[in-house]
């Protein structure tokens, strides 16, 4: 049992690595995790830390953070796991414990997102250091400890949500929880909230540390084993739901229409595709509601613009499945304008919905402009569906990591341009917009040529 | 007769190994051809360069006269292509999937529905037609791969492994399409089944280590030695 659970660990390890942040394709990812992590670290010793005796709630942010982090990655560990083939075939035919696979699978979840969340953490950690705390070193060990309760507790609630509320919600809720819980701490913390108490022990002398410590080591294996158990048997068919559409159906091919209505197939049939694409603007709403609902106005450019955008980007799921099918589209007569024009067209309902959202809100705080807060807002995700899809193309066959860190800087700046346009329209004016828009349009030429340098 | 294919000492590495090792080879059309080798030989990345899938790192490959890369969209009218591992949507049905191979091919709506229709009949799809492929057989999802092809009716076939996970009869009709083919059409297949390809095709090439170490027609019913007389042969044992 504690050979096969090991391999199975290192085996999950190692898939991790190498479709995440080890995989040519996620390399701009990388980069911006590390150049997160150090721009963190030089910010904190050039002194943007809290003075000495205001950092109370900042090692329980973090530790909070890091623990719903690891929540979610623990729920999303199991779900990799259902759709994996391979792992139920491993558990439900081999002649080991049943437990081996789904523990090989937490554990491997558990380690790393403590590899991806140590390092940003780690600023904290230098920021209460230097703020008169050196105990709080004592967070890198007490975090990734922290850490296996709050992933097998993610595991255990989707296993329990799978059970409850079947596959294809449970996705969702972990998906919404994927995007919205890390930042959520962070977010009720700018908003004054107390969230803190239980995840800062790490940082304090003496007792509280203690029994934090004793409590984590004695949860953690506790956890991880009733998650293991509470893993179900799963199926290997991934996508679920009716296998079969209605007799009466026509091979009907036509042009823009067809490739559309294929798109839009394949988003509403898999649940691991609407997921994805829904969970975004799921997530969304409450983080701006908590972030900004003091400043109604800006709460609403952010949902009509921001929203909207990140909708538009998370729509590259589509493109990504597209991977095992790149043959066939490469060699069809169909030019890759068309194919990333018809993934575009299927997010746009999404996109505009969420911009109508932003600009329905405006118009419920009584600030005009809401149809110019839409048609922004629907240009912005619209572009960035657009950008997504086309850079994930283009990657299949080309891929640049400069060319990639570019083309999403000047898609951050097209996205931040819009943002500040559209405020500026409503608190300055007709005329402090159009300034704006007129800015943003060489940066998104910019972006688009630079993403369009694509071998096809 | 012009060629249909022609690869002038073509090299593709992988990492720094030469999957394709200045490998030369010239298609006919209307020509029966079958690649042969060992796993790893470079069959598949053969049809993957010479349909302009891969990028080569030196050399020359011509498509029914055009130069791949320089002139890959018009070649790509003439190929097609049928990758080991069908390239299929798993929450599509297979009439569904071939709607969209039609409209990536822009076929005219009656062809491709007229064609389609009379492929999954041949092939026993047509109860399945309604289905969707995630929850087909390996064999299933192969004839909706090949059909796929077949549909298009296209010049040059290049099939990486057609007869994989077929079942007797589906083998049978396999053939005789491909036997059936017109003379301007040509066809190139890669595998391992020696007993359908020695029905198909009239000329075999055999690969090791990205060259082309044995180059011989096809005699009814001596293909596999052959086959093994070529290897040694390539081996320099005595036979």
């Amino acid at each position: 049992m504690k050979r096969v659970l090991w391999a199975t660990f290192l085996q999950n390890l190692r898939c991790r690595w190498r479709l995440g942040h080890g995989h040519p394709r996620r390399r701009v990812r990388t980069s911006l995790l590390l150049g997160g992590v150090v721009l963190l670290h030089v910010a904190v010793l050039l002194g943007w830390r809290p003075a000495p005796g205001e950092n109370v709630g900042l090692a329980g942010v973090i530790g909070c953070a890091a623990a719903a982090y690891l929540f979610a990655r623990g729920a999303r560990g199991l779900m990799s796991l259902m759709d994996s083939a391979t792992d139920l075939h491993m558990r439900k035919m081999a002649p080991f414990s049943q437990l081996a696979v789904p523990a090989g699978t937490l554990l491997g979840a558990w380690v790393y997102a403590v590899i991806e969340v140590l390092p940003l953490a780690s600023a904290a950690v230098l920021a209460l250091v230097l703020s008169g705390q050196p105990q709080a070193l004592t967070g890198y060990v007490a975090l990734p400890l922290l850490g296996l309760p709050a992933a097998a507790l993610g595991h255990l609630s989707a296993a329990v949500s799978l059970r409850c509320i079947g596959r294809s919600l449970t996705r969702l809720v972990v998906r919404i929880l994927q995007y919205a819980a890390p930042a959520a701490p962070l977010y009720a913390a700018v908003a004054g909230m107390d969230i803190t108490g239980l995840f800062g022990w790490w940082a304090i002398r003496g007792r509280p540390a203690a029994a934090g410590f004793l409590t984590v080591l004695a949860l953690g294996p506790l956890l991880a084993w009733l998650a293991a158990l509470s893993t179900p048997a799963g199926e290997t068919v991934a996508a679920g739901g009716a296998r079969r559409t209605p007799e009466g159906v026509t091979l009907n091919p036509g042009g823009f229409r067809s490739l559309l209505r294929k798109e839009l197939r394949l988003i509403v049939r898999d649940p691991r595709t609407w997921a994805r694409f829904v969970g975004m603007p799921i997530a969304v709403v409450p983080t701006v509601w908590i972030m900004l609902s003091a400043v109604p106005m800006l709460a609403a450019v952010a949902l009509g613009v921001i929203g909207a955008a990140l909708t538009g980007l998370s729509a590259d799921v589509l493109t990504r499945s597209e991977a095992e099918r790149v043959p066939v589209l490469r060699l069809s007569l169909t030019p890759l304008s068309r194919l990333v024009a018809a993934k575009t067209a299927a997010t746009l309902p999404l996109v505009v919905l969420v911009a109508a959202g932003g600009g329905l809100y405006l118009l419920s705080q009584g600030v005009p402009h809401a149809p110019v807060l839409i048609a922004a807002g629907s240009a912005t995700g619209a572009f960035s569906a657009w950008f997504s899809a086309q850079d994930r193309f283009r990657m299949f066959t080309t891929p640049n990591t400069f060319l990639n860190w570019v083309g999403y800087f000047l898609w951050l700046l097209v996205f931040l341009m819009a943002f500040v346009g559209v405020l500026g329209h409503i608190q300055s004016g007709p005329a402090v917009g159009v300034v704006f828009l007129v800015l943003t349009c060489p940066l998104a030429a910019g972006a688009v040529l630079i993403i369009r340098r694509a071998r096809w | 007769m012009t060629a249909a294919l022609a690869l002038e000492e073509v090299r593709k590495l992988f990492g720094g190994r030469a999957v394709l090792d200045g490998l030369s080879l010239v298609v006919r059309t209307g020509e029966r051809v079958a690649l042969l080798g060992h796993n790893g030989a470079g069959k598949s990345t053969l049809l993957r360069v010479a349909s302009g899938l891969l990028p080569f790192e030196a050399g020359r490959v011509i498509v029914a006269g055009l130069p791949i890369p320089a002139r890959h969209r018009e070649a790509k009218e003439r190929i097609g292509y049928l990758p080991d591992v069908a390239p299929l949507y798993e929450v599509l049905t297979p009439l569904e999937y071939l709607e969209y191979i039609a409209t990536l091919w822009r076929l005219p709506a009656a062809a491709a529905r007229e064609r389609a229709v009379a492929y999954l009949k041949e092939y026993q799809l047509w109860e399945a037609r309604n289905s969707w492929i995630q929850t087909m057989s390996k064999g299933m999802r192969q004839k909706v791969g090949l059909i796929s092809v077949l549909m298009r009716e296209p010049q040059i076939l290049m099939l990486d492994e057609p007869f994989s996970g077929l079942d007797a009869e589906a083998i049978d009709l396999t053939v005789r399409i491909l036997r059936n083919l017109s003379d301007d059409r040509t066809l190139i297949v890669a595998s391992h089944d020696l007993e359908p390809v020695e029905q198909v095709a009239r000329r075999a090439v055999v690969l090791r280590q990205g060259r082309v170490i044995a180059d011989f027609p096809v005699r009814p019913g001596r293909l596999a030695g052959d086959l093994q007389h070529a290897v040694r042969v390539a081996a320099g044992v005595s036979v």
